[in-house]
């Protein structure tokens, strides 16, 4: 039997979409977080703010080389730790959706800490915080911004510790399979898996990117320098230089009181026929006008 | 992706259809002559409405130009075939 070129790859497809359909994990578009499946949270001892990759943050704070992931996080001595997950709220502020305390957490998130919100950086997405400390007094809310990039906390009250964020995704199912958002820089709803990756690919089609629109910006100064609009560019110039109080060429012989009883009340007249003249012209000019 | 190269072709042909034009630019003399009226107009500012006169020619300048830019716009429109 042979078949058709088109139905072979017609029938990869459809193998191919049951293939990635099977693979992909349980949790994927739950809510739930699972760490020990994790991609990128990490951090080590840094001494000032360093970027880490993919528009990630470490801030200073030592980090004696813990992660979040399989393994405890080695945080060193008995220390309290606390890790928090923020979502962007709106272009300024996040607010703690979840967290952890004391201990390594593998599961899903508690949802017993008490909400907290503060300014963050205008392109993050999800924050993590990973904090830990000798004392539980540990004034982790202290966040501030340093600057629209990254945020930081109180660090002398925080020995041990140190704040990261993401603009990854937040579900693990997400951070396996989805690329991340061609150029959703302004919004990232989630749509699921597959949703996201039409989402992104129309994204990728159809949103100009800055510079292909700004690049007509110079369209006006290339034509502000050609005839015959430079001319008339370089005449509003001089123009917009006019003044009434431009000192005069010349000064007629006058007194106060024929400019206050004559002058005056006839440069108000004719202020006022000019405006009157102007009116009836536009007038006419709209109502004789011819498409 | 798609709008990039759709606005990077629009912005090519402009571009392409300024280029034609000749670069032009006015002598200093344009900007002193401007200056030197300016001081004689002040000097008749007690009697003449100066400033709503510049007013009234700036909006007489402006609805001409757009009057001829809607002209032109429809002229090229009536090229296209179907129609008139």
């Amino acid at each position: 039997m042979q078949y058709k070129t088109s139905t072979l790859i017609v029938s990869s497809l459809i193998l191919g979409f049951i293939a990635l359909f099977f693979s992909l994990p349980a949790s994927a578009g739950s809510d739930n977080l699972y760490l020990d499946n994790h991609f990128g949270f990490y951090c080590e001892q840094v001494a000032s703010s360093t970027y880490l990759s993919g528009g990630r943050y470490l801030l200073n704070g030592a980090c004696t080389s813990h992660y979040l992931g399989t393994a405890l996080p080695d945080i060193g001595g008995s220390n309290y730790y606390y890790v928090a997950i923020w979502q962007k709220t709106s272009a300024t502020t996040a607010t703690l959706i979840n967290g952890h305390q004391i201990g390594y957490h593998s599961g899903t998130f508690d949802s017993t800490q008490p909400s907290d919100s503060f300014s963050v950086g205008t392109t993050s997405k999800v924050l993590m915080a990973t904090i830990s400390n000798t004392s539980q007094s540990c004034n982790y809310f202290t966040n501030y911004i340093t600057n629209n990039s990254y945020i930081g906390f109180n660090s002398s009250a925080c020995n041990w510790g140190t704040l990261m964020w993401t603009d990854l995704p937040l579900w693990t199912g997400e951070w396996n399979f989805m690329p991340p958002p061609a150029t959703a820089s302004t919004t990232n709803a989630d749509f699921g898996i597959f949703g996201n990756y039409i989402r992104d690919v129309l994204l990728w089609l159809f949103k100009p990117s800055t510079a292909s629109v700004e690049i007509f910006s110079g369209l006006k100064t290339t034509l502000e320098t050609k005839a015959p609009f430079a001319y008339f560019v370089s005449v509003k110039n001089s123009l917009s230089g006019f003044s009434t109080t431009t000192a005069p060429n010349f000064v007629l012989a006058s007194s106060t009181g024929i400019t206050n009883s004559i002058f005056t009340p006839l440069k108000t007249g004719l202020t006022w026929l000019l405006w009157i003249i102007f009116g009836f012209w536009l007038i006419r000019k709209i109502s004789n006008f011819n498409f | 992706m798609l709008s990039d190269f759709f606005l990077y072709t629009i912005y090519n042909a402009v571009s392409a259809f300024f280029s034609l034009f000749p670069v032009a630019y006015l002598t200093d003399s344009v900007a002193s002559s401007v200056s030197t009226a300016n001081g004689y107009l002040s000097a008749l500012n007690f009697i003449v409405p100066v400033a709503p006169l510049v007013s009234i020619i700036g909006l007489f300048l402006s609805i001409e130009v757009i009057i001829l830019t809607i002209k032109i716009i429809n002229w090229f429109i009536r090229k296209i075939p179907t129609i008139n």
